[in-house]
């Protein structure tokens, strides 16, 4: 997996990732990023799991935002910060799996608002099932 | 995953029937578009009647079109003698309402048990070219050996 140093031209993000304490915490990488579009993973680990094995959905919904504010930093120009400001998240289905895989895409990128819509899987092996979907709202600070 | 066996197979007739029975959806003139498993268009030509202060579609117009094809898109893959309801929705307005043309577009997402998640886009046509000026999140309900009735076919009503 690539860390975030290595996905040239987003260097400059780095800083603004490398703040996030509860995402190093949590062992989350950044494993895409491209103009409005950021992919996160997490792996598995016992002190997050639900009593059926799955992952909490507290920590589902944690990825699903910051995966949401990863992609608007993307299109962020120097100077302007965005913060979350509410989401709306939708559990379609079990998150058990040995990895979870939250994919963000800006839908609209305006100069007040940034709206993005984030999708959850969790990765067992090759399978893969979609575990949550969201939208969340961004205003500029 | 937009492939969605239908439950029933007169999901098509069921639907459109259903449709034919909203008569808020009648009354603003809407036309449902589209339809296959999972899968619903909703659109209304633009009347003066529709829209808001600044000349754009009404944003509660805009959001009953959105619900209205989520509420079909999920209907179409329930299975016979059940009815659907919207649980909740969340929407964003990305732009102004402004066409001669609003359609709206929805899809589910995933579906356990009774309850169907769909995603939903409202589109404004102005000559041909496409504004996308809302996204949401949609929650249905089936409510399996219920009737698409009137009062869920409770009591009769008059015509």
């Amino acid at each position: 997996m690539s860390k975030l140093q290595d996905l040239e031209p987003y260097r400059h993000l780095a800083s603004l990732f490398d703040s996030q304490k509860f995402m190093r915490h949590l062992g989350v990488e950044i494993t895409h990023l491209a103009d409005g579009h950021c992919e996160l993973t997490l792996g598995f680990d016992e002190s997050w799991s639900e009593a059926n094995g799955s992952f909490s959905n507290g920590i589902v919904g944690s990825l699903a935002e910051n995966v949401a504010c990863a992609a608007a930093a993307t299109l962020t120009q120097p100077g302007e910060q965005f913060l979350t400001v509410e989401y709306k998240m939708n559990l379609l289905g079990s998150s058990k799996g040995d990895r979870l895989l939250a994919v963000g895409d800006i839908i609209k990128s305006g100069k007040s608002l940034k709206i993005v819509r984030s999708n959850v899987y969790a990765i067992n092996g090759s399978d893969r099932v979609h575990c949550a979907c969201a939208i969340v709202t961004l205003a500029a600070t | 995953m937009t492939d969605f066996a239908p439950k029933n197979p007169d999901y098509d007739a069921v639907v459109r029937d259903s449709f034919s029975r909203q008569a808020f959806m009648a009354f603003i003139g809407a036309d449902l578009s589209r339809l296959s498993p999972g899968i619903c268009d909703i659109s209304v030509p633009h009347q003066a009647g529709l829209t808001q202060q600044h000349g754009f579609f009404h944003g509660g117009l805009v959001s009953a079109l959105a619900d209205s094809a989520a509420g079909y898109a999920a209907f179409s893959i329930f299975p016979e003698n059940s009815t659907v309801l919207t649980i909740d929705f969340k929407v964003n307005f990305l732009n102004p309402s402004e066409g001669d043309r609003l359609v709206a577009r929805a899809k589910v997402i995933g579906m356990e048990g009774k309850i169907c998640h769909l995603s939903g886009d409202v589109f404004a046509v102005k000559e041909g070219i496409e504004t996308h000026c809302l996204t949401g999140i949609f929650t249905m309900m089936c409510l399996e050996g219920r009737s698409d009735n009137a009062n869920l076919g409770r009591e009769k009503v008059a015509s």
